[in-house]
């Protein structure tokens, strides 16, 4: 079988090798980005492993440390804190702009006239500045005269004080992150539901499929692929993003309820000088952010289904 | 022919593979250098902390001649490049200050217009820095190897500065200068003895009350109660309570101690703690004394008007610059830079200075000088534009701002200071307030201290925690950070 699988008249494999002429065409070609990623992004982030391991504050010269830093860390009661605070922000928010941008994508992908205007209105927000964002919510949010508390009031309910309750805080954070949070997905999602085939909801409709079936064993599985594009995009950003936000509405209070990680970590770089510190806690979080999406890439074979794949 | 074209076509791809090789090895010249240690990596790990190289006391004296600089700084460059001309003509200073607005950046580029009037052999650079920025700023700065030949210095920082060997040590400069100065103005920027920073800002607190709020009320005004001698921290909670009334969005509030934020050690609570006989650290600076009962007294006593919504809760001044401005405020406590604020008030105001408790009155500041740090080229014209800021010369310009207090004694009663009163200020205060100042900085990790200790005292004002309990909490958590330099 061997033999004759080796003299059957299939083409050579091509084989590519790392200086032929067209590889290093493309090697020219991807030069500035190449410098970019050496430059702006594995060269800090080698700075900082490296720094990770100094005891060094910017103005005295640094000496090594050792694990000093990230044995310092795990003895950081704030570190536990800050950690909690992003993850509970993070598991709340990404799901639920997922999901809430799924279901406007699938009441903005029906024909219905002035669609493009809804769509340009649900996608405004997440094109505004954070900045704009962040002091329009102070206002909303406002415990005296905030739209939030007018319209507990209006309701009968006593006012709240938001981002300055310590219980609160959070969660109004989550609130203002779905404002502008859902923008993005919703056009991916709206992109993604636009390719679903229409052939396959009408196959789905002729076996008897309601509208909900139909949702449910022909968009879902079809949209599965752009959820777990979202789902890996929205959680390493949670992690990494809203800096902004929490430094304008709370910086980090009351009483460090809403101190999130990578405000935490500019505080210790560039308010406490703690260079070294902040180099571990940065660390810490990249390696975080690394196991939450392998993890992530674990479960997706159990949920997410790939277009002409053998099996999901 | 088929050759030749080949010969060309390769020609232009081995131009480009050249061209792509040049590239990459470009990129990693400049990802290696990116990544090479600042200077002073250079320096052995077990080394202890090396000072950058100190300016010679002797090259110190030597009048502005950037051109006889010694081989141990370099020389200026302009120096470098004309050595024949004389030297007073090539000086220029590269300086890094912040202006809180655009009146103030014109208030210290007319100085430095001035000073440029003054000394016609030296430029100045302005380099305008956001106040937020600019610590982060300065350090880059001299760790990369180019220091501002002049910095601003705030106390709550100049320590680290100080401490890291990055500020050049102005006694022998000074000795013949100091004199002239406010004694505490100069405190602040000394350490061990030794002189770092050239004054040329002072803002002492005091307050500013409503006038018309208190007789609205019927309520003694502070400046009755200063004149008949019964103006103390007691008498200050009792009008607080006095002129605290209504709800919602018309409700007024005593007393807005430092834009609600008790929890400010530098700028504000140090003061009640040291008129109430209270210290916020030790002598030695090795521990808080936050669990002294004398400190405990202070907190609690501003804790229960905050409970009583006597002061306004950092959620009742979200989205105002100033509270005080509105209306609603029976005092607070500022520095005289607030005073512009007040030209349009819709309320009459009334100034008046610290209460005394059981000593006092005392009084804190948050000065600015003007330090050189270490690598500066030109630390001679530097240390003239240093004195200069501070100076008769230029009080005209930086006292007519309307927003600072005079660094040197002999201008406290000038009439550059009298001129610049607005009909609200009372310049018996500001002199009192400016006589009465304290130097003290937060030591150790200061702004890692004054965080922690506002988380803490945040717990006291949503409940979770009483006054002791969290004073202890707060001392536990801040006294390592004393520990560190």
């Amino acid at each position: 079988m061997a033999r004759t699988m080796s003299t059957a008249p299939v083409s050579a494999p091509v084989r590519r090798h790392f200086l032929s002429q067209q590889a290093i065409e493309g090697y020219v070609c991807i030069t500035p980005w190449l410098i970019g990623f050496l430059c702006f992004v594995a060269g800090p982030m080698v700075a900082a492993l490296v720094i990770s391991f100094l005891d060094w504050s910017m103005l005295a010269p640094p000496e090594w440390a050792g694990l000093a830093n990230y044995r310092r860390l795990l003895a950081d009661p704030l570190f536990y804190t800050v950690l909690y605070n992003t993850a509970f922000i993070s598991f709340l928010s990404v799901p639920l702009q997922l999901i809430i941008a799924l279901v406007i994508a699938l009441g903005l992908n029906e024909k219905l006239s002035g669609v493009n205007l809804y769509r340009t209105i649900f996608y405004l927000p997440s094109q505004m500045p954070v900045v704009a964002s962040a002091l329009l919510w102070l206002w909303v949010f406002n415990p005296e005269f905030g739209l939030a508390n007018a319209l507990l009031n209006a309701l009968g309910m006593p006012p709240l004080n938001w981002l300055f309750d310590p219980v609160l805080s959070k969660p109004s954070i989550v609130l203002i992150t779905l404002w502008g949070g859902i923008g993005t997905p919703l056009i991916i999602f709206l992109a993604g539901l636009q390719g679903v085939p229409a052939s396959l909801h009408e196959a789905a409709a002729i076996d008897g499929a309601g509208a909900f079936a139909r949702f449910r064993h022909v968009t879902l599985p079809m949209l599965s692929p752009i959820i777990f594009f979202n789902l890996i995009i929205g959680i390493i950003a949670s992690f990494q993003a809203y800096f902004t936000l929490v430094f304008i509405t709370t910086q980090g209070g009351p009483a460090n309820t809403s101190m999130i990680y990578i405000l935490y970590i500019y505080y210790k770089a560039f308010r406490d000088f703690d260079m070294s510190y902040a180099a571990a806690l940065a660390w810490v979080l990249f390696l975080i952010v690394l196991v939450l999406t392998a993890i992530n890439f674990l479960l997706a074979r159990f949920w997410v289904h790939y277009e002409g794949a053998e099996h999901s | 022919m088929v050759v030749d074209t080949t010969a060309r076509r390769f020609s232009r791809r081995r131009l480009l593979r050249g061209s792509g090789l040049a590239l990459v090895g470009l990129a990693g010249a400049s990802f290696l250098a990116a990544c090479t240690p600042p200077s002073q990596m250079e320096s052995k790990p077990a080394a202890p902390a090396k000072p950058a190289e100190p300016a010679k006391p002797a090259e110190a004296a030597k009048p502005a001649a950037p051109a006889a600089q010694p081989a141990a700084q370099p020389a200026a460059t302009t120096a470098a490049a004309a050595p024949a001309k004389p030297a007073a003509s090539q000086v220029t200073l590269k300086v890094a200050y912040w202006s809180s607005s655009p009146e103030d950046h014109n208030v210290f580029q007319s100085v430095f217009n001035a000073f440029q009037e003054k000394n016609s052999g030296i430029k100045v650079e302005f380099d305008d820095i956001p106040s937020d920025e600019f610590q982060q700023k300065m350090l880059t700065m001299i760790v990369g190897g180019t220091p501002p030949d002049t910095m601003e210095l705030h106390p709550s920082w100049v320590l680290s500065f100080i401490g890291a060997n990055q500020l050049t040590d102005l006694s022998d400069k000074a000795k013949d200068d100091k004199a002239a100065y406010i004694p505490a103005q100069l405190e602040f920027w000394s350490n061990q003895g030794k002189l770092y920073g050239m004054p040329y800002y002072s803002g002492p607190s005091f307050m500013f009350y409503n006038k018309t709020l208190f007789q609205k009320h019927g309520v003694k005004t502070p400046e009755e109660l200063e004149k008949e001698g019964a103006w103390t921290w007691t008498a200050l909670q009792d009008a607080a309570r006095k002129v605290s009334a209504g709800s919602g969005s018309e409700k007024t509030f005593g007393w807005d101690a430092a834009n609600s934020d008790a929890s400010n050690l530098q700028f504000y609570t140090s003061v009640p703690i040291w008129c109430n006989e209270g210290e916020v650290v030790n002598k030695e600076e090795t521990a808080w004394l936050l669990d002294d009962p004398k400190v405990i007294e202070v907190f609690q006593w501003h804790a229960d008007l905050f409970k009583e919504r006597v002061i306004p809760l950092p959620a009742d001044t979200q989205g105002t610059s100033w509270f005080f401005r509105t209306g609603r405020i029976g005092m607070a406590w500022a520095g005289r830079f607030r005073s512009l604020e007040l030209v349009n008030a819709e309320f009459e105001v009334g100034m008046v200075g610290t209460p005394k408790g059981k000593v006092g009155p005392i009084n804190r500041d948050g000065p600015n000088a003007s330090g050189l740090p270490v690598g500066s080229k030109n630390q001679d014209a530097a240390y003239k534009l240093a004195t200069f800021m501070g100076s008769p010369d230029a009080a005209p310009v930086y006292l007519a701002s309307g927003r600072a207090l005079p660094v040197r004694t002999d201008l406290l009663d000038s009439d550059a200071f009298k001129k610049s009163l607005k009909p609200y200020e009372r310049q018996e205060v500001l002199m009192n307030a400016a006589k009465t100042v304290r130097a003290w900085r937060v030591p150790g990790r200061g702004a890692e201290a004054i965080r922690t200790f506002k988380a803490e005292w945040e717990k006291v004002l949503i409940g979770q925690q009483d006054v002791p309990t969290t004073l202890k909490n707060a001392k536990a958590a801040m006294d390592p950070l004393l520990k560190i330099r």
